[in-house]
């Protein structure tokens, strides 16, 4: 084949990209398609027959309270992360610094992250328990009575983002670690020459550096959080009286229980549409700040 | 030399491409995956599905899935072995599914159910029953109970693996503690003895919010012991269908009198199913509304076999028992199988030479009419010295699990949410709420 240096290079890049994006096609593009076309539908998941009901399962959906009843369930999971991104900034901060043993803290740290999110929900099942968990015995020490950490319809979002917060602490903390390597020493030594204490070296010169990780981590928390699923769905089964039910938990009661295909894939096309507008949302914000020193 | 070598290279390289594309495919599929494993079950299904040759003596493969994935490496790999020692040339392959009721319906959707399958009542229509099922009228295994939700237009399709009968699975160590011989057969005796367990520092009874074949069977499964009617019709005829009067709303009201007194566990969303069982085998808790399948469990977990009590719940303080017969999953075969000769001698088997050792394993009375002398454990004789009345299951028609779904009303979640709440008021006019809006659409 005698072809040109450029289409040779394109024939390379085409080849390359084939496998990837068939992949992606067939395991993420295709199934998104479908599960919009039986969001239209009243499909029962066996029968080969099925009629379409036009919006009827968006309406529905969308006019039921208990909808907007997960969207507050899955808001508790963003409030603990942003809580939980800030205290990872902070730790990336110490950690950055010369201080003994900051492997083995970040190591620590980071640890819960490697864990399987479903080891991690039943190990809590014990430390949650009412009568024999861990953290009640703790209270009774110091003669506090136990709290129904499961149980507690108002609590229980928050144990369980919790969990979730523990679990990616070390991720957050990872990943503005990372960031902060990137940025040049002599600008901190400057600032100090210049006489800046600590807390103005961070607003002026770090906080703008890692400005688009901290975007990234955002996105992150958010889509993470709308995504909330192995935690309510083995500690709680989505809660006492529906408590602690997540989108994604009830997209499967009303696929696998409820044999209700329609609304179920409703449901995720819904929440599919939600983290489009909270990432269009924030890159409208955040995109007005400056990018990190490159 | 070089050249060679690269294309060597290039040549393995791509050959492990190809070889990552089977295992990304299935690494992607694990981890989509999660919690439900469907895909991944489709894909081991793949590969495991039945390829055999046509052939007119019996021989091939026959794909066998069942819940009891405790079963699997011990008891069916016996049965499995003597039925290919009977039949040489025919290979049963048996697959346990955990999460075994999602599963089964993802694979059938798919195409790709096993050849031998189970199903619960309730899962299918009847009316579809010829669509999924092949008729075993032709095995002539004779009369079972139940014959009416197996059948479908004068052709049966399955046969209940067991029977049970509904009651309560009791500690008789325990009970005896606190002065009792047999489980009370009054509603007040039962209160009575109740509270003397609280004050022995022993959890009654359970609840079990988190799973769904705890809590169901508080609500539906009880429901007969309060009223005689189905009492599906007799939601479907009304919009308020959780009241004092009705049997499923009395079913409730029994479970929320239990959690009221203190019966039941203090924090119902901490228990688990594995840790009720090792509590319950330890003594911490004293029964719970189960059938019989719940024996072996115990007893492997711990408990003396001789210390297993089962009784029926008494529903009122008249002295009359009442028990539900239930049937356990049933075993169907695949329309679509490959070599139907040997699955229906696979099937046949499971059913006459597997029949009381199956039977026995599982804890249960056997469907099959002719066969009741198989069953030999002491706690089903215990039961039937009760003398309760048996009354069938009553199952929901078509159109009552329709309207059901639209309710997104389930029935083990309104026991699970009964056991809970501190206002059952609440929960009842929610459900009403909701049934009234289905019936309307």
């Amino acid at each position: 084949m005698n072809l040109s240096y450029k289409s040779q290079r394109k024939l390379v890049i085409f080849l390359f990209l084939l496998l990837p994006i068939t992949m992606l096609a067939i395991f993420s593009i295709y199934p998104v398609l479908q599960m919009l076309k039986y969001s239209f539908s009243d499909w029962d998941g066996i029968s080969r027959e099925y009629n379409f009901v036009g919006l009827q399962n968006y309406t529905n959906l969308l006019g039921d309270k208990e909808t907007f009843g997960l969207l507050c369930h899955n808001l508790t999971y963003v409030i603990s992360g942003i809580l939980i991104l800030i205290l990872g900034l902070l730790l990336a901060v110490i950690l950055n610094s010369k201080i003994h043993g900051r492997n083995v803290f970040r190591f620590i740290i980071f640890m819960p992250f490697v864990m399987n999110s479903v080891a991690v929900a039943y190990m809590f099942q014990f430390i949650f328990d009412f009568e024999n968990g861990v953290l009640n015995k703790l209270l009774g020490i110091f003669s506090i009575e136990g709290i129904k950490w499961l149980g507690n319809a108002t609590l229980v979002n928050f144990s369980l983002s919790g969990v979730s917060s523990w679990q990616y602490l070390g991720f957050y903390m990872v990943i503005f670690l990372g960031g902060l390597q990137a940025i040049p020493k002599e600008l901190n030594e400057a600032a100090k020459i210049d006489g800046a204490n600590s807390w103005q070296v961070f607003k002026y010169i770090t906080l703008p550096g890692i400005s688009t990780i901290i975007e990234l981590a955002i996105f992150l928390v958010i889509s993470g959080s709308m995504k909330a699923f192995e935690l309510p769905f083995i500690l709680t089964s989505g809660g006492p009286l529906g408590a602690s039910d997540t989108f994604v938990t009830k997209t499967l009661t009303f696929a696998f229980n409820l044999q209700s295909y329609g609304p179920a894939t409703a449901l995720g096309i819904i929440l599919l549409l939600i983290v489009v507008l909270f990432s269009l949302i924030q890159q409208k914000f955040m995109s007005k700040t400056g990018g990190a020193y490159e | 030399m070089k050249r060679f070598l690269c294309i060597l290279v290039t040549v393995t390289l791509l050959m492990s491409l190809m070889a990552g594309c089977g295992a990304d495919n299935a690494a992607k599929v694990d981890q989509k995956a999660q919690a439900t494993d469907n895909k991944a079950a489709d894909t081991k299904a793949a590969d495991t599905k039945a390829t055999s040759a046509p052939a007119a003596k019996l021989s091939g493969k026959v794909t066998f899935a069942t819940n009891r994935t405790d079963w699997v490496d011990t008891k069916f790999k016996d049965w499995t072995a003597k039925f290919s020692a009977k039949n040489p040339g025919v290979a049963v392959e048996v697959e346990g599914l955990k999460d075994y009721a999602k599963i089964i319906k993802t694979r059938l959707a798919a195409g790709q159910a096993p050849d031998v399958f189970l199903l619960m009542p309730g899962d299918f229509k009847k009316a579809d029953y010829p669509k999924y099922f092949a008729p075993i009228d032709d095995l002539q295994l004779g009369d079972i109970y139940l014959k009416d939700f197996c059948s479908f237009e004068g052709k049966q399709y399955a046969i209940p693996v067991g029977l049970y009968l509904t009651g309560v699975i009791y500690n008789k160590a325990v009970f005896k503690k606190i002065g009792y011989d047999k489980f009370p057969t009054k509603l007040d005796d039962l209160y009575a003895a109740c509270d003397k367990l609280k004050a022995a520092g022993i959890t009654p009874t359970t609840v079990l919010p988190k799973e769904p074949w705890p809590a169901q069977r508080w609500t539906d499964y009880s429901a007969p012991l309060f009223g005689p009617d189905n009492l599906y019709d007799a939601m479907m005829k009304t919009d308020t269908p959780l009241t004092a009067d009705s049997s499923i709303g009395k079913a409730c009201k029994f479970i929320f009198d239990m959690k009221s007194k203190g019966y039941m566990e203090k924090d119902p969303m901490s228990t688990s199913w594995d840790s009720f069982q090792k509590d319950f085998a330890a003594g911490k808790i004293a029964f719970g509304k189960f059938e019989q399948w719940l024996i072996p469990s115990l007893v492997s977990n711990g408990m003396k076999p001789e210390d297993v009590g089962n009784a029926p719940l008494p529903a009122d303080n008249s002295g009359k028992l009442i028990t539900v017969s239930m049937p356990d999953w049933s075993a169907v075969v695949n329309k679509d199988s490959k070599n139907l000769e040997a699955v229906k001698a696979w099937y046949k088997y499971m059913f006459t030479d597997m029949y009381a050792e199956m039977e026995n394993a599982a804890g249960c009375v056997p469907a099959i009419k002719s066969a009741s002398n198989v069953v030999n454990l002491p706690q089903i004789q215990e039961f039937n010295s009760y003398n309760a009345t048996v009354v069938d299951q009553q199952f929901a028609s078509d159109d009552a699990v329709a309207t059901m779904q639209k309710a997104q009303w389930e029935m083990w979640r309104l026991g699970a949410d009964v056991g809970v709440t501190d206002d059952i008021n609440k929960v009842f006019n929610a459900y009403n709420k909701k049934w009234a809006d289905a019936r309307k659409k």
